[in-house]
């Protein structure tokens, strides 16, 4: 195991997991003395049924916890007024915790309303930047209803100010939740396109993980674990949506994917995956399955070795042996191409491999080819490309671009290469 | 228990890692100043900067830093070291004097610092990465390159086709940076 | 991973670890909104030097150390704790820090309890979950050799035991130049706790992955670097990463229900007065083989964390337990020098060894028989001396 001359690690968040997890948050939250609960979620995943599925968990027989209220009108971009208007919410009905149910932008919004009527004042801005809460907030649980962001173990918060077209990042560990709930339940009906490119974010969070700048020996084990639970899992999710083993396996994955990379933090592929997210506005898994081989054909030359030991948790012990050496950080790759292949046929031609196949809801063309050099403009401010082995340039982006538009392999020749002297 | 056995302990100073650092802050607060006037990625990076940009670099708690600014015509403006209790719109700090001991003596470069969480951020991470983008070139045009090629994950192309341009620029941000 | 079966996880501790993680402890503590610790240290610190190296980190930041005690000594003192919160209150502190052994650690816990419930005897608290509120930050610097319970969420402080999530540290920190090896037949002890606790964690039956990861890291480490260590106790690599190991294990350890050898070996040690480190590790191979024989331990796994993946593709997948076990035993033997391979060796008699097993029983685990941990203390008495 690789232990770099110096790094931290943090995973401050229990976990609750199993097919029953949601009924064990009344007796955690007892542990923290609080009895009345505001629940934080969207109308998407109001209308899904969820929030019926969370209430009655958590009002069970010998249950003391209350509902105080339900906000479910959480936009998909999270906004501070939002936020603001939420907490006065919270105060009104005297509450003491939150229930995050639902996405990134659920938590994000919950973890700037626990901020307000944790620490006071009217306006979240007030706390934003790095390290400016330095105190315990209010119990946070988040219940996360997709398996892949991994955004219920990250102690980052975004929040938009609208007005001003400016993001506000809050970083703190106190921002992270108290508790993360893993119950299959709120991910058995995602359909199958969502459970296959969600199933690869949390995959590309685990495999960038292990050969980025920031890894550690805990983020390589988290992330191990992810990458088998992913492999073995994700196929299954998407073809058998009802299956409880595999959707729970798969919500573990993205909890450990999410430890893995929130500690060691991500490269080329999110880099790029922001910039083409933000500029064509294309969900984030399915960029990230799209750049996930680029990401480890660009650094080969840098941590090959690496990304050959991903063999082994991808194609399990028997293929890994089979394998020698020196082609398995290839055939990593090829996996990895192989299993957005099957993904494809598996959702039907949903799950796009090429970055001009991405089509939106009337089946248009989401990334036309001239939104290439704006995506590759727009990536060199994206902080991922910091933890990247190798140097990103504007020209660099624009070649990977290009190609995982094309849904081409990446010409290796091309790839301008820096010195193998990888420290860690 | 006689308590005053055990009595309070405030901490002392480095004086001389504290100078090292300052010394160090300020020659690459002067390069950045003399290069943003001689090579275009530089230039290029400032012009895309917000106008009346400034940040601030240095080390937690209280110093040294050094402070860089936007002036009037968009280049950089070496501002000083003073930072007080003043807020800067992009803060980089490093979080112990003994950690920017590792990146001024160029054990770690600014991408392995950051891997290493030395830095904390405070701020637009987009400005930031221009800053570290930077700081990449200067390094490039103050240090020999047996140094550089440790600090930086790929040593820059251009300043091995065209010594031309480096030599001659390395040259000028010497004089400027020293020279007042 | 486990069918459906529930399980619920927990760490809070951050870990700092290489070179000069020492000084970035206050920026840690200012995240906390501390900037005066007091600092707890075993005796042995300042006569190592250790204190000279914490105090000097230090420098340039606003942090003012509040106090620095350095007389805990072998166990945690409640007269001492009581004493301890004078020289808290007095200096003003917001914060503790525990540096050094076990014992330290365990003292300030029991000086967090004190100072943030506001409580006057901290032995109305023992027993599981039952603090509800957070304590004061309180952040550890261990030195080589860990007893196992001081980086978990556990104290132990004059027999009396304490269990609860908010006693983790907030903050471990492992830096090289503490972690340094002065006595390799300690850090041994340590390691085999640290393995036990963190093989018994990983078994077949109640293992989940959150844990895992945990615990197959520390016994990566410690099959990677006790080696190391043994070869030469001064590589700071090797010790770093055996510090480690101890902090993960304890997590580990923290998060699962005890294991035969550890009960066993914490009877015999309270019993006989033997290191509990070296009770573990002649005990641990035949708890895992009576494990083994009734299907609780041992996982295919178990294999990967021990030997790499290499050796572990390479193993058909019957013999991957065997090999498992083989593993263990070669690790053991490499540390022959420190614990002997039989119980025979600690001329233990033999009312104590049943006495040990009534023990084991009484606190269960596995729903073992009193039967079952004579058997497991017989193969260890009556193995071979050599291994
Ligand atoms: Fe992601």
């Amino acid at each position: 195991m690789i232990l770099p001359k110096y790094s931290e690690f943090c995973g401050r968040v229990k976990t609750l997991s199993g097919a029953s997890a949601l009924e064990a948050i009344p007796g955690e939250l007892k542990k923290m003395n609080s009895k009345k609960a505001l629940i934080i979620t969207d109308k998407g995943v109001e209308s899904a049924g969820l929030i019926k599925i969370v209430k009655e968990a958590i009002s069970k027989k010998g249950s003391k916890l209350t509902v105080g209220a339900i906000y479910d009108e959480t936009p998909p971009d999270s906004d501070y007024k939002v936020v603001n208007s939420v907490a006065s919410i919270y105060r009104n009905k005297n509450c003491d915790s939150i229930i995050a149910v639902g996405g990134g932008s659920v938590l994000d919004t919950a973890k700037g309303v626990n901020i307000l009527v944790s620490l006071g004042g009217d306006n979240v801005l007030a706390y934003s930047g790095a390290g400016a809460v330095k105190q315990r907030l209010k119990p946070l649980v988040a219940v996360p209803t997709t398996a892949g962001t991994g955004s219920e173990m990250t102690l980052v918060a975004v929040i938009a100010d609208h007005d001003r077209h400016i993001k506000m990042t809050f970083v703190s560990y106190f921002l992270l939740p108290d508790i993360a709930v893993l119950d299959p339940r709120m991910t058995k009906t995602l359909p199958a396109s969502i459970t296959a490119f969600t199933g690869m974010d949390a995959m590309t969070h685990a495999i960038e993980a292990y050969f980025c700048l920031g890894k550690n020996p805990m983020s390589d084990t988290t992330a191990f674990k992810a990458i088998q639970l992913v492999s073995k899992n994700i196929l299954n999710a998407v073809k058998n949506p009802g299956d409880m083993e595999s959707r729970l396996a798969m919500a573990n994955a993205a909890a450990l994917a999410g430890i893995a990379f929130s500690n060691s933090m991500v490269g080329l592929v999110h880099n790029l995956g922001h910039a083409t997210g933000a500029v064509c506005h294309v969900p984030h898994g399915v960029c990230m399955s799209i750049y996930l081989p680029y990401g480890m054909e660009y650094n080969l030359h840098k941590v090959g070795d690496l990304i050959g030991e991903l063999l082994y948790p991808l194609a399990g012990p028997e293929i890994f042996a089979k394998t020698p050496k020196k082609q398995r950080p290839r055939a990593t790759i090829d996996y990895v191409r192989g299993l957005n292949e099957e993904l494809k046929k598996a959702t039907g031609g949903r799950h796009a491999t090429a970055l001009k196949d991405i089509l939106d809801r009337e089946g248009k063309q989401m990334v036309p080819r001239d939104a290439i050099p704006v995506i590759a403009k727009n990536a060199m401010g994206d902080g991922a490309k910091t933890y990247n082995p190798e140097e990103q340039s504007f020209d660099d982006n624009i070649m990977v671009i290009e190609a995982a538009w094309e849904g081409k392999p990446l010409d290796l020749k091309k790839i301008k290469k820096g010195p193998k002297n990888q420290k860690f | 228990m006689n308590i005053d056995k055990y009595p309070e302990l405030k901490p002392g100073k480095k004086y001389i890692k504290r100078y090292y650092v300052a010394i160090m802050l300020w020659i690459v607060g002067r390069a950045i100043q003399a290069a943003c006037r001689l090579d275009k990625e530089v230039i290029k990076e400032f012009s895309e900067l917000p106008e009346k940009f400034t940040f601030s670099l240095g080390v937690l708690p209280d110093g040294p830093f050094m402070i860089i600014g936007k002036d009037d015509k968009g280049r950089a403006k070496y501002m000083g070291w003073n930072k007080g209790r003043t807020r800067f719109p992009l803060e980089m700090n490093i979080k112990s004097l003994e950690a920017a001991i590792k990146v001024f003596t160029f054990q770690e470069g600014t991408a392995t610092a950051f891997a290493r969480e030395r830095f904390i951020v405070d701020g637009d991470l987009g400005y930031a990465l221009a800053v570290v983008r930077v700081l990449n070139i200067i390094e490039v045009y103050l240090l020999p390159k047996i140094i550089t090629k440790l600090a930086v994950k790929r040593y820059p192309r251009w300043s091995e086709f065209s010594p031309l341009r480096k030599w001659v620029n390395r040259i000028l941000i010497y004089i400027r940076a020293f020279t007042f | 991973m486990q069918k459906k079966a529930f399980y619920s996880f927990f760490n809070q501790s951050k870990y700092l670890a290489g070179a000069r993680a020492l000084e970035h402890i206050p920026i840690e503590l200012h995240s906390y909104d501390a900037v005066r610790p007091l600092v707890i240290a075993t005796k042995d610190v300042t006569a190592s030097g250790f204190k000279k190296i914490f105090v000097k980190a230090f420098y340039d930041s606003d942090v003012t150390i509040g106090g620095f005690y350095d007389n805990v000594g072998g166990t945690a003192a409640i007269s001492t704790i009581k004493e301890l919160r004078i020289l808290f209150h007095d200096r003003g502190c917001d914060s503790i820090i525990a540096l050094g052994r076990g014992p330290a650690m365990d003292t300030a816990k029991g000086l967090n309890m004190l100072v943030s419930l506001g409580v006057d005897d901290i032995f109305t608290l023992e027993g599981e979950d039952t603090i509800s509120t957070p304590l004061k930050p309180f952040f550890t610097v261990p030195t080589a050799g860990s007893c196992g319970y001081d980086m978990s969420n556990m104290a132990v402080i004059e027999h009396h035991r304490f269990k609860s999530d908010f006693l983790f540290p907030d903050v471990v920190c492992l830096d090289p130049r503490m972690t340094g090896i002065k006595d390799i037949g300690r850090a041994v002890e340590s390691a085999m706790v640290a393995l036990t606790h963190a093989m018994e964690a990983s078994d077949s039956t109640m293992h989940n992955p959150m844990n895992d990861a945990y615990s197959l890291a520390a016994i990566q480490f410690i099959h990677e670097n006790l080696p190391r260590a043994l070869k030469c106790p001064r590589n700071r690599e090797a010790a770093l990463a055996l510090a480690y190991a101890n902090a993960l294990a304890a997590v580990a350890f923290s998060n699962a229900p005890a294991g035969a050898a550890h009960i066993l070996g914490e009877a015999l040690n309270k019993l006989t007065g033997n290191d509990p480190g070296v009770c573990m590790a002649i005990l641990l191979p035949h708890a895992t083989e009576f494990m083994v024989g009734k299907d609780i331990l041992m996982r295919d796994e178990l294999l990967l964390a021990q030997a790499g993946m290499d050796a572990h593709a390479s193993t058909p997948e019957k013999d991957r337990i065997k090999e498992s076990e083989n593993q263990l035993k070669k690790l053991m033997a490499s540390a022959i020098k420190y614990v002997p391979a039989n119980l025979k060796s600690l001329r233990i008699p033999p009312y104590l060894i049943e006495q040990a097993a009534r023990e084991a029983e009484a606190s269960g685990s596995h729903g073992l028989t009193f039967k079952d941990y004579m058997t497991i203390l017989n193969n260890a008495g009556k193995a071979p001396a050599v291994r």
